[in-house]
């Protein structure tokens, strides 16, 4: 018998992510194929932006936090620096292929995990305002609506037109017990009853093989099937357990191991990709930061602004890009958060725009439902 | 008149705490967006109206240089250091087999092949040939993993490099596992080809307790 030697950051890393695939090209109904893709990486429970990529030019940082500020960052530039668990997007940075928006939140204030993450899905004007998603709606306005890989369609890309959902499995045996039942009932079915009923049966003849389940895997064949000629165009994977309230840890520690995931997740896509990274873009987004100061079991608060990591080939400078609002006391969100001084739908926007091919204003419009929604695409792309 | 004038001091000292509070926290709430390019507000404006602002990344050379060496695929290999036998062209039948070192220090080659099918040596760099397949069900049946092969032969006859190894049988229904990424070296057991290049025997460190061992037979110019 072999033994397994799985420390706890192994451990961690083969847990706790999923993967939904969307926007494959209908032939005859995509008009014209989008020049990229969009791959969104869902950190729920509040990431430290902070910590991930902490403004160590700031005076009031170490004051107000030093217990849980890494001692081992990579200076980006004069003002921010990276965290050490960052090892393959510092060398994206350097390959000028990353920038990070600092200072930035989706406009959500009130700091509740359900209502933050259902309006970082919805990108609706409140929580639960809208059925469909943001990336949903961007796909149907390029014209891909495809399908979900995934047994739920997460909210993030329900759209409102063609959408569908799949999960593959390989149990043994259970296709063809289930496909004669479909097609029993299908046949008692008559117009769109008997093509729903078709539609599962076919699923349930499909041979997808199994898909790996740790997040670094997850990124590599999603970065695989998005690469392939008319593979999805968006891919979105969900990592949890940001909500750091105790013993956050610093250049090591609990929220250090989920940063590492998040490379982990950047380094999959990186290979997976191949060829297709060049017309890539891949973006974090999290419901809301972290307090400013430590609480008095060495971790944090839901916050407000936090910061957002974008890495692809369709980066050509790596930057960062804030509108620093300080850390001191009369700073702060309600004097207790990072005040997030940029939009992140913005950035989303941008993404949309650069990958998906749509125009800045029918986006604001009609995915984010913001008019008024500012355009930052220059400040990422140019 | 005293008594209204203390009525009046009152009001008007509520009335500029009243001001106070809102202006100090109606600017705690207004979300300003405004940069040089596209200037428009959320919401309303602050008192803070800084522009958006780009602070370049910059590393000098040496940390750069580090830094890049991240970024490496998993079969990324540095063949500087052997010499690759490149005017070898050669066509030829393979299989792998797992050895497992539970019972035996030496390894136990088990009797079914789990990978198996040709390769192709092109001026020493060598392919899977597409028919050529893993046995070890989940993603080793994802054809693309076959591509994940780096290797290059060398003069004195050993394959070098690193590729994609599906150690692990996973049955249907079971949760995949990713393939690992072991190096091939020039291992004191594997018998390397001869100057007839007709067959070799690679033997492949891998875990602790298994590794593998690739035969390649039947050789023949391409």
């Amino acid at each position: 018998m072999h033994k397994f030697n799985l420390t706890r950051r192994e451990f961690l890393k083969t847990t706790g992510a999923s993967l939904f695939l969307a926007g494959v090209p209908i032939p005859g109904y995509t008009k014209d194929k989008p020049p990229g893709t969009i791959s969104v990486i869902l950190l729920e429970g509040g990431m430290d932006g902070l910590t991930a990529i902490p403004p160590f030019g700031d005076p009031d940082l170490l004051r107000m936090r030093k217990i849980i500020t890494p001692e081992n960052y990579l200076k980006l530039n004069s003002f921010f620096g990276l965290h050490p668990s960052f090892r393959v997007l510092a060398g994206l940075f350097a390959n000028n292929q990353a920038s990070v928006v600092h200072a930035t939140s989706i406009p959500y204030l009130k700091r509740s995990h359900f209502e933050g993450q259902n309006m970082m899905e919805g990108g609706g004007l409140s929580p639960f305002s809208e059925k469909t998603g943001w990336l949903g709606r961007a796909l149907d306005l390029a014209n891909t609506p495809g399908r979900a890989l995934s047994l739920d369609m997460p909210l993030v890309l329900r759209g409102h037109n063609e959408n569908d959902n799949f999960f593959p499995s390989n149990i043994r045996n259970s296709s063809k017990l289930n496909t004669k039942l479909i097609e029993a009932i299908s046949m008692a079915h008559a117009k769109e009853s008997a093509d729903v009923y078709s539609k599962v049966s076919n699923k349930s003849r499909a041979n997808v093989s199994n898909i790996p389940r740790d997040p670094s895997s997850l990124a590599k064949y999603a970065g695989k099937v998005m690469s392939q000629d008319n593979g999805p165009l968006a891919s979105v994977i969900r990592i949890k357990q940001f909500d750091t309230h105790a013993r956050q840890g610093a250049d090591t520690g609990n929220h250090a191991d989920r940063l590492s995931i998040i490379d982990d997740v950047i380094a999959g896509y990186r290979e997976g990709l191949g060829s297709a990274w060049d017309r890539s873009i891949i973006l974090t987004m999290t419901e809301f930061g972290r307090t400013v100061a430590v609480n008095g079991t060495t971790g944090t608060e839901h916050g407000y602004g936090s910061a957002g990591i974008l890495t692809g080939g369709t980066i050509s400078k790596s930057r960062v890009i804030s509108q620093w609002p300080g850390l001191a006391k009369s700073d702060q969100f309600e004097r207790r958060d990072l005040m997030s001084t940029i939009d992140y739908w913005s950035v989303c926007a941008a993404c949309i725009e650069k990958t998906l091919g749509l125009d800045h204003d029918l986006i604001a419009s009609k995915v984010f439902l913001r008019p008024e929604l500012p355009r930052v695409f220059d400040y990422i792309f140019s | 008149m005293d008594k209204i004038l203390k009525i009046n001091r009152s009001l008007l000292a509520i009335f500029l705490l009243l001001v106070y509070i809102i202006v100090t926290y109606s600017n705690a709430y207004a979300l300003t967006f405004i940069n040089s390019k596209t200037t428009s507000n959320i919401s309303s404006q602050s008192t803070k109206s800084n522009e958006i602002k780009i602070y370049d990344v910059e590393f000098n050379s040496g940390v750069s240089k580090e830094l890049l060496e991240r970024i490496v695929a998993k079969t990324d290999y540095d063949f500087n250091r052997h010499n690759v036998a490149n005017s070898v062209s050669r066509k030829c039948m393979f299989h792998v087999r797992r050895v497992v070192y539970n019972k035996v220090s030496e390894g136990e080659i088990k009797n079914w092949s789990i990978l198996s099918g040709s390769l192709s040596i092109k001026n020493g760099v060598v392919t899977i040939n597409n028919g050529s397949y893993w046995k070890q069900g989940g993603l080793s049946q994802d054809k693309s993993y076959l591509k994940e092969f780096n290797i290059r032969l060398t003069k004195d006859g050993h394959f070098v490099g690193k590729m994609a190894f599906f150690l692990l049988n996973v049955s249907a229904g079971e949760v995949s596992v990713s393939p690992l990424y072991p190096e091939l070296t020039k291992h004191n057991r594997s018998k390397p080809f001869k100057d007839d290049l007709k067959k070799a025997e690679f033997w492949i460190d891998i875990e602790e307790w298994a590794g593998g061992v690739m035969f390649v037979y039947s050789c023949k110019d391409l």
